[in-house]
Formats: structure tokens, C-alpha cells, sequence
């Protein structure tokens, strides 16, 4: 008895080597939050020509080193977003792109910075044709009707977030997205 | 004139291809990049520096696909032959440090061997000679003894 436990006392750092530890789960986590890093003071209502910030934010949790890109797209209500259940991104061409390696467990956050340069309301519908992003302008083309039961033109600014897959060698969409509802005023 | 324009309209059309084709050449670096780094990790190997460079050269690499994005060309090139620069630097550096990493983590798992097989056998033998000391000493102090008579009383 006492041999067999000397035997295994001994044994136990080779034993550590062969045996792998069981592995957690796995998941990334996006997030947005407001420009005091809470959940406060999100923007909802934009008017044209004010820039308005938020932080955008990744968490690792997937085991090891990570390869994020994070897309950021706008949409009107009749583009589709990314569905969960397929696990598809969404068609709405990509803007902006912010790329993270972030180690196991460890967190990212950047400033999203955005403002709507050029607003047309006419007949009932508004179209943004720029926005700006961290700095740079683009020229977008998004129309959205008058919701009468939301009382707004509404669009979605939304962030994909896409994850390298060393096995193919390619990024692909890791199934979650953070979303802004934006209401346009003039 | 009409040929003139043309031709600046061609020029256009030429430079957008080759920062097409180096984004994608930089894109790829990158991803190569953080694949060595990737294995250095599973090696065991602390990536945490290289981790540093790979955000600085996805950095780069996202600013000029943003500013590529924005229609806006100038000093795309150069940001994304830098970015390109790092990346490829990165991945040399993960393989070395992965190959030492490799070297170290045999050594770690020899001598964890050694150690086990060594001390177990050491350990046997210890046991084995406690064991027969005890032993020999049980048997001696018993044929030492002597024989007692006791008297049954009625």
C-alpha cells in the first residue's frame, strides 16, 4: 500500500504531462457601451452633422490566442440582419474594420466614433448618403421609410464580429453582432 | 485631351488593383503570422510580445483597408507594406520561439521522466530496506525471547 502510493507520488508530475486538463467552455464576448464605458448614454436620437461615440468592446474566452476582425456595417430596416439561426452574416457591404489578437481571457475595447454628414427627408422617406467613421467619410446610400408606430427614420449601425480559423486559414463570421438603433432627426 | 484622360482613368484603374492585390498579400501575411503564433503558444512559449506586434500590424492592415474603403488611396501602399513588414517579421520570430519552446518543453517532459522512473525505483528500494530491517529485527527479537511457563491454577 504504502509502495503503490510512493509509486504514484512520483509518477503524478508525468502523469500531469500526458493527462490534459479538461477544457472550459468556449465563447467570445462583444459589447458596446456607452462613451463613459457604461451602459448609459448609448446614442439613440442623431441629428445630422454631431459626432457621437461609443466603445466597442471583445472578450476571449476561446482557450487561446484569438484572431478577431470586427465589421461594421449600416442598415436600413428592410436589409437583413445576421441570422443566428444559420449562423450567416449579413449581405449589407462592410464600412469600417477594426483587427484584435487578443490572448485567453483577456479583453479589447476601441472607440467607435461615428456622425451622419448628409440627411435628405423627402416624400416620406429619408436617405443618409455619408457617414463618418473613426475619422474617415463614406459614402453610403440608405433609405428608410417613416415608421408611424416608432414615430422616426430609422437605421441600425451593427458590428459582426468574424473569427480567424487557423485550420482553413480564413476569417469567418463567429455568429454575434452588437447593434445601435439609430433614430435620424434633422 | 480624351486620351489623356484615358489613360489617368487606366492609371486609376492599375494602382486600385496593385493595393487590392497588397491588401491581400498583407492579409495573408497577417494570417500566417498569427498561425506561427499560434503554435509558439501550443508550444508553450509566452506570446504575449508577439501578440503586441501582431495588433500593431492588424492595426495597419485595418487602417488602410479603412482608408481603401473611404475611396481614398493616398498612403494606402505604404501603410499596408508596413503592416505586411511586421507581419512577416512576427512570423519568423513565432517560429523561433516555438522551435525553442519545442526544445525546452522535450527537456521539461526528459527530465519529469527521468525524475519519476528514478525516484520510483529509489523509492522501492528504500521501502524494501526499511522493510527487511523491521524484518530482521522482528525475527531477531523474537527468537530472543525466552520461554515462559505458566502455571494453570485450578
Amino acid at each position: 500500500m504504502v509502495g503503490l502510493i510512493g509509486v504514484l507520488l512520483f509518477a503524478s508530475p508525468t502523469i500531469g504531462i500526458l493527462v490534459n486538463s479538461p477544457v472550459g467552455e468556449q465563447f467570445s464576448g462583444l459589447y458596446i457601451l456607452g462613451p463613459n464605458h457604461k451602459l448609459q448614454d448609448i446614442p439613440f436620437n442623431i441629428k445630422v452633422g454631431v459626432p457621437y461615440s461609443v466603445y466597442l468592446g471583445l472578450h476571449n474566452e476561446m482557450g487561446s490566442s484569438s484572431y478577431y476582425t470586427c465589421f461594421v456595417k449600416i442598415r436600413n430596416e428592410t436589409d437583413l440582419l445576421p441570422n443566428a439561426t444559420l449562423g450567416t452574416s449579413s449581405t449589407v457591404p462592410k464600412l469600417y474594420e477594426y483587427n484584435s489578437f487578443i490572448a485567453n481571457r483577456e479583453n479589447w475595447e476601441k472607440p467607435l466614433t461615428f456622425q451622419v454628414n448628409e440627411l435628405t427627408i423627402t416624400n416620406g422617406a429619408s436617405r443618409i448618403s455619408s457617414i463618418t467613421i473613426n475619422g474617415l467619410i463614406y459614402s453610403v446610400n440608405k433609405e428608410s421609410e417613416w415608421s408611424s408606430d416608432k414615430t422616426g427614420y430609422y437605421y441600425n449601425l451593427f458590428v459582426e464580429l468574424w473569427i480567424y480559423n487557423s485550420t482553413f486559414g480564413v476569417s469567418q463570421y463567429h455568429n454575434r453582432y452588437v447593434n445601435l438603433i439609430l433614430n435620424m432627426t434633422q | 485631351m480624351l486620351g489623356f484622360s484615358f489613360l489617368s482613368e487606366l492609371s486609376v484603374f492599375a494602382q486600385t488593383d496593385i493595393i487590392t492585390l497588397k491588401l491581400q498579400s498583407a492579409n495573408n501575411a497577417v494570417g500566417r503570422a498569427f498561425e506561427a503564433v499560434l503554435d509558439a503558444e501550443k508550444a508553450g512559449a509566452n506570446v504575449s510580445q508577439l501578440l503586441v506586434k501582431l495588433n500593431t500590424a492588424g492595426e495597419l492592415l485595418s487602417e488602410a483597408q479603412n482608408t481603401y474603403n473611404s475611396k481614398n488611396t493616398s498612403n494606402v501602399t505604404a501603410i499596408v507594406e508596413n503592416a505586411h513588414q511586421i507581419a512577416d517579421q512576427v512570423n519568423a520570430d513565432a517560429i523561433n520561439l516555438r522551435n525553442d519552446s519545442l526544445i525546452k518543453s522535450q527537456n521539461n517532459i526528459l527530465f519529469t521522466l527521468i525524475f519519476s522512473i528514478v525516484g520510483a525505483i529509489v523509492f522501492g528500494i528504500l521501502l524494501v530496506l526499511v522493510w527487511r530491517k523491521i524484518s530482521h529485527a522482528h525475527v531477531k527479537k523474537t527468537l530472543e525471547m525466552k520461554p515462559e511457563v505458566i502455571e494453570n491454577t485450578p
